[in-house]
């Protein structure tokens, strides 16, 4: 195996699959990445069982040929020869890769290509379509809800419902629900769902492109296969059943308060210094024209804030962790926020006003 | 009813009501008579709910005519006017002891003083003299109390339980023996020996055979002195930290006693700040103060004193804690063994303030030639210590405990994970290590446990279900209602299986599923019970509660804001240094032990 190619396109290809390395396997192959130069092309692939990303960077092949070459030396070295022509020769037989730029030249030891595990063919019954932006979008507002806990494996991951017009999908720690919607033509027939891997999830959003560009999904059985750009990517499928969030909706609110986002976001976070790590719990009260926000730690002080708001209904006062109503006004993507409240020991609702396309499921703090 | 004078022998019993309230008095005052005929040795024996006493020394011994007086009120050997009350050195003086005891019990002493062939013994019930005579005794004295009480049935009445006055009358040993190391003590009680010391002289030999290695090896001496006054503390490190102040005490001239302040002067100098939450670190006090500074005529036992105004006593109390404090700097590994403080060395020698005058022969003593009521007027200078002051009891490795409660926690610079179960952090002493496990378990403990607040619960969005063992579920459905009040809410859900609908705030986060939380709460409860037991079934599940919480396992990985996290959880901690269980949560490998290790030293 032979090519060159400029040191640029190798870096940006190896950074894109780097993130799919995985030093933890016992495998020791899959610390590497698979270069495999082929028709003017080389491609680049890493895997670690449960994500693989494959992309690929203009070449001059002059001998086609694949090899395994440690991720961390490749890419160090990458980054630091100067910009210009790399040539690469492989050895095949003692999997050795000499990579020559300029006067310089560097031996590196690799596997054999058939040492690394074959990856399964993009497959799947039903292809989806859907913009960069939008599919990141949907990541960015529910990922940071899934659960980091592996004893209910299916809350690792977030659920995507997928139908012709309407991409959603749910994420829930067990705490707290997040919820956002895409509308659109997504192509397919018919609606179906899958549990992806937050950790997926997550570089996934890395990776795709931020624009109205569409890109391919293929839903497998047991895993999905996006293509963007360039760059394609495979996760697993989480088995197991989802549960129900829906079901946690309240169907009638008893207070409401409307809000700017900011302003509200703000205030909760001063008082949330006041209140014992590790809780961050603060009290909401609902007041005519306004909601007052306080916490109190015994050994710290107390925080009392007010922000504007409209209220309708009782003049309830609810606590909540300051975190997850922080992290779902984050995402709420709108000026003005509206939080529906059932009681001192329901779900509340947090949604962005005048959008349909999200939501979050808080529970308060129960105070005896 | 006209007025009458009592007759002596109710006087004798409401004269013993002050002296003799229970067991643990009599050992007092019998130890205190052997201290003060000069023993070496001293022997206590326990029987019965204590109300069988014998006391055996290898002192002066008493002859013939001492004998039959010295069960007279009054009759004392140890002062003989009332100017000498100023001037007290002796453990006795008033001459109350041995009649008052005698007024409530069958008494028998048999005595031989030294240098005579014939020992003589007196036997004495309710006050009456039943026998007198010669009979063979081993030289000193053996003061032997039976049916303690029996005449006065509701001061017997008042006793508490059988095992709670003997464990009393052995603190009483104990505090006698520490504050003497010079003389060695056993104490048998039902038949077992509890209690020994050596009587070699050295006090952290002493502490060591009464508290255990345990203790003495995180406990460091130091001393204080000025002209006509000594201090030595002994001084525990955190670790021997409690709620109760059981393990504190003062001894001024080797008489246990109670001073008002005098304790609290001394932990306020306690070098690891206030400890929070009230916890009292082991803090012995043993000083030497001027006879004239301290009044103990104040009560019968004399347990309580009073010092005189301007006393040094309280800035030398806290200078000793510094100074023992400090030793730990001073102390170098290797020469600390066998370098303990003796007796000698803080009394000034027992021939100035010790008690230790012979019977028979007031012994008066001056401080100085200065006159009466001008201490330390100025000839007297203190011997100073044979070794250092200050010195750990060198047991095994030296203690790197000083080391680490010095260590501020939240300084550290964690370097990593070890084995998915330690932390290992940079630190000013050297390598710390953290156990992951218990120090989450401290960190979650605290929070839960502290109890002060309720942290509230936090409802959840998805119920979670989990199916118990039938031992689990047995529990659980014992501890349903408690766990409810601990923030743990649980339903049945068919079988053996449990709905959990909220779960503390502090323990909610992506980080902890509810399920593993409560199937540990449960299987801790069993534990937790079995240790709390005494302390009931709501407490059990309470602090099971807390340990559960243990919800970062070993075994699991951590990353990089995750170990300082836990670090400055930890460091916030009222106690960090234990986990709930006991077991350490953090160690110190000091830079000698690395160097140690690596053959530099």
């Amino acid at each position: 195996m032979r090519f060159a190619a400029a040191q640029v396109d190798l870096v940006q290809a190896v950074q894109t699959v780097q993130r799919a390395v995985t030093t933890k396997s016992t495998l020791p192959v899959l610390a590497g990445i698979l270069l495999t130069a082929q028709d003017e092309q080389l491609a680049l692939v890493a895997t670690d069982h449960e994500i693989s990303i494959r992309c690929s960077a203009p070449a001059r092949v002059e001998m086609p040929g694949s090899i395994v070459l440690p991720a961390r030396y490749v890419s160090d070295i990458l980054r630091k020869i100067p910009s210009g022509e790399v040539s690469c020769e492989v050895d095949e037989g003692t999997a050795r890769a000499l990579l020559l730029w300029q006067r310089s030249q560097f031996v590196i030891y690799g596997f054999a290509a058939r040492e690394f595990p074959q990856l399964p063919a993009p497959d799947g019954a039903r292809k989806l379509e859907i913009s960069g932006r939008a599919l990141r979008d949907l990541i960015r507002r529910t990922n940071f809800a899934v659960s980091r806990d592996d004893i209910r494996p299916v809350l690792t991951g977030a659920l995507l419902e997928i139908s012709p017009q309407r991409v959603a999908v749910f994420a829930t720690d067990g705490y707290r629900i997040a919820y956002a919607h895409a509308d659109g033509d997504f192509g397919g027939q018919d609606s179906m769902s899958v549990i992806l891997p937050g950790r997926a999830l997550g570089e996934l959003q890395r990776l795709l492109p931020d624009g109205d560009e569409r890109i391919e999904a293929l839903i497998g059985g047991n895993q999905v296969y996006f293509r963007a750009g360039g760059v394609e990517f495979t996760t697993r499928v989480i088995d197991g059943t989802y549960p129900n969030c829906r079901a946690v909706i309240p169907r009638d609110y008893r207070a409401t308060l409307q809000a700017g986002t900011e302003d509200f976001l703000a205030a909760c976070d001063r008082a949330s210094q006041i209140a014992r790590e590790g809780v961050q719990m603060v009290m909401l009260k609902l007041e005519e024209g306004h909601i007052r926000i306080s916490s109190e730690t015994p050994e710290i002080g107390s925080a009392q804030e007010e922000v504007q708001a409209q209220t309708t209904g009782e003049p309830l006062e609810v606590a909540f962790s300051a975190r997850y109503l922080m992290e779902a006004l984050r995402t709420t993507d709108s000026d003005q926020f509206m939080l529906e409240i059932s009681g001192p020991g329901s779900p509340a609702r947090l949604r962005p006003v005048g959008k349909e396309d999200a939501y979050h499921i808080v529970l308060p703090i129960r105070l005896d | 009813m006209s007025i009458v004078i009592l007759d002596e022998h109710t006087r004798d019993k409401i004269a013993a009501g002050e002296v003799v309230e229970r067991p643990a008095s009599v050992v007092k005052e019998l130890v205190e008579n052997a201290l003060d005929a000069d023993a070496k040795r001293i022997e206590v024996r326990l029987d019965g709910a204590g109300d069988a006493i014998t006391v055996t020394d290898d002192g002066c011994g008493m002859s013939p005519e001492d004998l039959s007086l010295c069960i007279h009120r009054h009759a004392t050997s140890k002062i003989r006017t009332a100017d000498d009350l100023a001037l007290i050195s002796s453990y006795g003086f008033r001459g109350e002891a041995l009649p008052s005891i005698a007024a409530v019990s069958e008494l028998e002493i048999r005595t031989r003083p030294g240098g005579s062939d014939t020992g003589n013994r007196i036997v004495v019930s309710a006050g009456n003299v039943i026998a007198t005579g010669e009979a063979p005794s081993a030289p000193g004295t053996t003061v032997h109390v039976r049916r303690l009480f029996f005449n006065t049935p509701v001061r017997a009445r008042f006793l508490r339980s059988a095992r709670a006055e003997l464990a009393r009358a052995v603190g009483m040993v104990e505090k006698l023996a520490l504050a003497r190391p010079d003389v060695a003590f056993r104490c048998e009680s039902g038949g077992r020996l509890v209690l020994h010391t050596p009587g070699g002289g050295d006090y952290l030999e002493t502490l060591l055979a009464l508290a255990g290695l345990e203790t003495a090896r995180e406990v460091c001496l130091g001393s204080a002195a000025v002209v006509g006054a000594r201090a030595v503390a002994l001084v525990g490190s955190p670790a021997t930290c409690r709620a109760d102040r059981r393990r504190q005490g003062a001894w001024i001239n080797s008489r246990p006693v109670s001073v008002r302040g005098l304790v609290e002067a001394a932990e306020a100098a306690y070098p690891w700040g206030v400890l929070p939450g009230r916890r009292h670190p082991l803090l012995y006090l043993l000083m030497s103060l001027p006879p004239e500074d301290v009044d103990v005529n104040v009560h019968p036992a004399k347990a309580e004193v009073r010092l005189a105004d301007g006393t040094p006593a309280f800035a030398l109390a806290a200078a000793a804690v510094r100074d023992a404090a400090a030793a730990r700097v001073l102390a170098g590994a290797a020469d600390i063994a066998g370098a303990g403080l003796r007796a000698g060395d803080i009394a000034g020698a027992a021939d100035i303030a010790g008690p230790a005058a012979p019977p028979g022969m007031q012994r008066r003593v001056r401080y100085g030639e200065g006159p009466a009521g001008e201490p330390g007027a100025g000839t007297r200078s203190w011997p100073q210590p044979a070794g250092r002051a200050g010195h750990m009891l060198a047991v095994g490795e030296a203690p790197a405990a000083w080391d680490l409660w010095a260590t501020d926690l939240s300084a550290l610079r964690p370097l990593g994970q070890v084995g998915a179960s330690w932390l290992a952090c940079d630190g000013p002493g050297g390598l710390v290590v953290v156990d992951q496990h218990a120090a989450h378990e401290r960190v979650i403990f605290e929070h839960l446990g502290a109890g002060t607040t309720s942290p509230g619960s936090q409802v959840l969005a998805i119920p979670a279900a989990v199916e118990l063992s039938p031992g689990d579920f047995a529990r659980w459905t014992a501890a349903e209602e408690v766990l409810a009040e601990s923030g743990f809410v649980t339903e049945h859900f068919g079988g053996t299986g449990v709905l959990i609908r909220e779960i503390p705030a502090d323990l909610a986060g992506a980080r902890w599923s509810p399920e593993p939380l409560l199937v540990d709460i449960l299987a801790a409860l069993e534990d937790e019970a079995r240790a709390a037991a005494p302390l009931g079934p709501r407490l059990a599940a309470r602090r099971a509660v807390a340990s559960c919480a243990a919800a970062v396992k070993a075994h699991q990985p951590l990353a990089g804001p995750e170990l300082s996290s836990l670090l400055s959880q930890l460091a916030s901690c009222r106690e960090p240094w234990r986990c709930p269980h006991g077991r350490p949560t953090v160690i110190l490998i000091t830079h000698d032990e690395l160097a140690r290790r690596f053959g530099r030293q």
